[in-house]
């Protein structure tokens, strides 16, 4: 395992302000936590207005590490030091749920991955539409990269829901991978081909 | 390139390996193809040891190793130290059964078996050993 390196570079920006750059290189664990912080106080003692934490070189890094840059950031900010991590999205949101409503049927947009930390997301929104008598929705996977077991588990009560409650729900523009999975799931007859335009008239009684 | 992560047998530290994975696989953008694969393997892997793995509630500790060869090959190794389990023996969940004969959950392993060019285990001596691995396509 590389030991981590941390080199510090001080740029000048426009209006005489200073951005220090941490650029992290090798490892980041426990064992490079001191590391981190002493450049840290380095790039706090340059008084800059600006810290940027690059990690694009790291060719290693576990849970620790990933607190120890959250860490960082938050020691920097508390500072009133603008704190930028790059090529890391800072814990993001993994799946965004974007519903609309058309002519009496809903259509749900699921963008992102929905697997255990999208699912823990928008499971209680997601469950919502699915508890109506007679409800029909469309669930459109144009914008959902990737889909695991608890996705499919989440899916599985939506179309139990449909026999149970006469609904109807009818699965779109799944990409390849994501078809892979319906089927696999048992699920591949719920994909909907055509318009969705056509798709959504096509639902209503 | 490769990531190696230690993950004790809770569900919270299964979605801090994910955290990992994804900022790992952000670092590698040349391998974008094997993203949802790897964030699949640990998810499903580590779901199936946090739950199963040491049924008395005892501590454990899964270890995982991921690698990128040349960003042309991902390969996936799994170990733990749990109860002897080789999910390759586990049958899959009938999906032809009518909808509310259906019970959710035991879809992990046929989706990694879809996904993954190969799967291995092996039982080394009180280790569970999982592989997985892929070709860029």
């Amino acid at each position: 395992m590389t030991k981590l390196t941390v080199t510090l570079h001080k740029k000048n920006l426009p209006g005489g302000a200073l951005e220090a750059v941490l650029q992290l290189d090798g490892s980041l664990d426990q064992s490079g936590r001191s590391t981190l912080e002493e450049h840290t106080s380095h790039a706090i003692e340059c008084a800059p207005s600006r810290v940027v934490i690059e990690i694009a070189r790291l060719r290693h890094i576990d849970p620790t590490g990933l607190d120890l840059l959250h860490l960082a950031v938050n020691r920097l900010r508390e500072r009133h030091i603008e704190a930028l991590l790059e090529n890391i999205p800072p814990k993001p949101e993994t799946v965004r749920l974007v519903s609309r409503e058309i002519n009496g049927v809903t259509h749900l947009s699921l963008a992102g991955h929905l697997d255990m930390r999208g699912v823990a997301v928008v499971e209680k929104e997601f469950r919502n539409f699915f508890e109506r008598d007679g409800f029909r929705v469309l669930i459109d996977f144009s914008t959902t990269d990737l889909l695991s077991s608890l996705g499919i588990r989440l899916l599985l009560t939506a179309v139990k829901s449909a026999a149970a409650r006469k609904g109807r729900v009818l699965f779109l523009n799944p990409s390849p991978a994501v078809s892979s999975a319906l089927e696999t799931a048992g699920l591949g007859h719920f994909i909907a081909r055509g318009a969705d335009s056509d798709i959504a008239r096509g639902m209503n009684p | 390139m490769s990531l190696s992560l230690t993950v004790p047998n809770r569900i919270e530290e299964i979605h801090k390996a994910l955290e990992s994975v994804a900022a790992w696989m952000d670092s590698n953008p040349e391998s974008d193809w094997a993203r949802p694969l790897a964030l699949l393997a640990v998810e499903e892997i580590g779901t199936n040891f946090a739950k199963y793995a040491h049924p008395d509630g005892c501590p454990g500790m899964l270890s995982i190793q991921l690698d990128l060869n040349d960003h042309t090959r991902l390969e996936a190794v799994f170990e733990d130290l749990g109860t002897p389990f080789n999910p390759l023996l586990h049958p899959a969940p009938d999906t032809g059964l009518p909808l509310n004969e259906r019970e959710p959950g035991g879809l992990g392993i046929p989706l990694l078996r879809k996904w993954s060019d190969g799967i291995e285990y092996r039982r080394i001596g009180n280790t569970n050993r999982l592989k997985l691995w892929k070709t860029r396509p």
